[in-house]
């Protein structure tokens, strides 16, 4: 994890998946050259271009944040970025001394593949097969550590690791363009996202 | 669902691999910052009881578990469970998969059964961890799994955590943590499954009290 994972756009010029790994620990900004690292406890430390410094909390950033929909995408589209993706081939029970205490899925080698997002559907560019997720095809979106899961129903569980940008920019942007389809399509404004979309 | 008043519960001990991980958790902690227990006499010595907690930190559950004497069982994601050492590590605490991504009512009966047999369940009542150190939007199922459980709900305020091992960070620095267990809430049982509203008003409830609970020491 890291602070661009927190941090979908510069809290100080605004600019989207502009977050970078520098040096160790420290992230910078490749729209303002603003640096961020971790402070004491969860504070970080801003570093401006002049050499100036302060310590903000991650809520005082996170709250400078402009919001995803505000987001520039061009041509309509987000991405393409690079990530490792892994689809959950079947399922295993889970026991415990003769006790049936659920299941848990199995997945797949991670493969490399660029991912899209427009309008109409999230793509995963996978050299061997190609996957495409109609947005009105995904059941439910979940982060999960480093990672995004997504449900549908047409694919089994596929999740998502972002090599270099933002995991929750993707969270955000996949929940903000589901959000919209819903709405044109008439089925409401969406309360929850996991274990399962659903609007009222 | 029998209660504590009705049912002389046993008193129920940790396994060995559990009672090593509390006393690894405590020991190592005591010397990397502390973690302050307050309100420890709300949690029932016997009997079943559904601990509601937030989320700050992967370490929430490991510190919880550590600093409370009886076994808690507490839900956690089915994927760490494919994992051979980590399953088992998982299941010899007292963990049971939770597929996140749908409604799990594996997950929701194996929490029954814990509570059926007089057992401590942990819930995070905001289903993950927090990215800013906010309390999040409660998951409603959490609060109709307690509408319908009908046992002591304890509602467990966590913090320092976050300042620990936050979300977006890589490693945990030193610092102490505080567990502070309020007193019991009094919920309604509602054993034929609760409603929307209901659940709600269960959660706002919930949120409420762990929102309005003293932060860290």
């Amino acid at each position: 994890m890291a602070i661009r994972d927190l941090l979908w756009a510069c809290p100080e010029c605004a600019a989207f998946a502009s977050i970078r790994s520098a040096e160790r620990g420290v992230e910078i900004c490749a729209s303002c050259g603003v640096r961020f690292r971790r402070a004491h406890g969860a504070s970080i430390e801003v570093q401006w271009p002049d050499g100036s410094t302060g310590i903000r909390t991650a809520a005082e950033l996170e709250d400078r944040l402009p919001p995803i929909s505000d987001m520039p995408l061009p041509a309509g589209r987000l991405g393409p970025a690079q990530a490792l993706v892994r689809i959950a081939r079947t399922t295993r029970p889970v026991h415990d001394r003769g006790d049936f205490l659920g299941r848990a899925e199995i997945f797949g080698p991670r493969q490399p593949a660029t991912v899209t997002l427009d309008e109409r559907c999230l793509a995963a560019g996978i050299p061997e097969s190609p996957l495409v997720w109609p947005l009105d095809a995904i059941t439910a979106v979940q982060p999960s550590s480093s990672t995004i899961q997504i449900n549908s129903r047409i694919h089994p569980l596929a999740s998502f690791r972002f090599v270099d940008q933002s995991v929750r920019l993707w969270e955000q942007a996949i929940q903000d363009r589901i959000r919209t389809a819903w709405i044109e399509a008439g089925r409401g404004r969406i309360v929850q996202f996991h274990p399962h979309i659903r609007s009222r | 669902m029998n209660t504590p008043a009705d049912t002389p519960w046993p008193r129920e001990t940790p396994p060995p691999f559990y009672r090593m991980a509390q006393f690894i958790a405590r020991t190592a902690w005591s010397l990397a910052g502390g973690i302050h227990v307050h309100g420890r006499e709300h949690v029932p010595e016997t009997g079943p009881f559904l601990l509601i907690a937030n989320h700050q930190s992967f370490l929430d559950p490991i510190f919880t578990q550590a600093v409370i004497r009886r076994p808690i069982y507490a839900m956690a994601k089915s994927t760490q469970f494919t994992d051979p050492v980590v399953g088992w590590m998982l299941r010899r605490v007292c963990s049971f998969p939770v597929r996140r991504y749908q409604v799990d009512a594996q997950a929701v009966r194996i929490a029954l059964r814990h509570l059926e047999r007089g057992r401590g369940v942990a819930i995070y009542i905001e289903g993950e961890r927090t990215w800013n150190g906010r309390l999040q939007e409660p998951r409603p199922g959490t609060a109709r799994l307690a509408l319908r459980a009908g046992v002591p709900v304890i509602p467990c305020a966590i913090s320092g955590t976050y300042e620990i091992w936050p979300r977006w960070a890589r490693r945990p620095v030193r610092g102490r943590a505080t567990i502070r267990f309020l007193p019991p809430l009094e919920l309604p049982h509602l054993s034929g499954g609760a409603n929307r509203a209901a659940a709600t008003g269960a959660a706002t409830r919930l949120m409420e009290t762990l929102r309005t609970a003293p932060g860290p020491d």
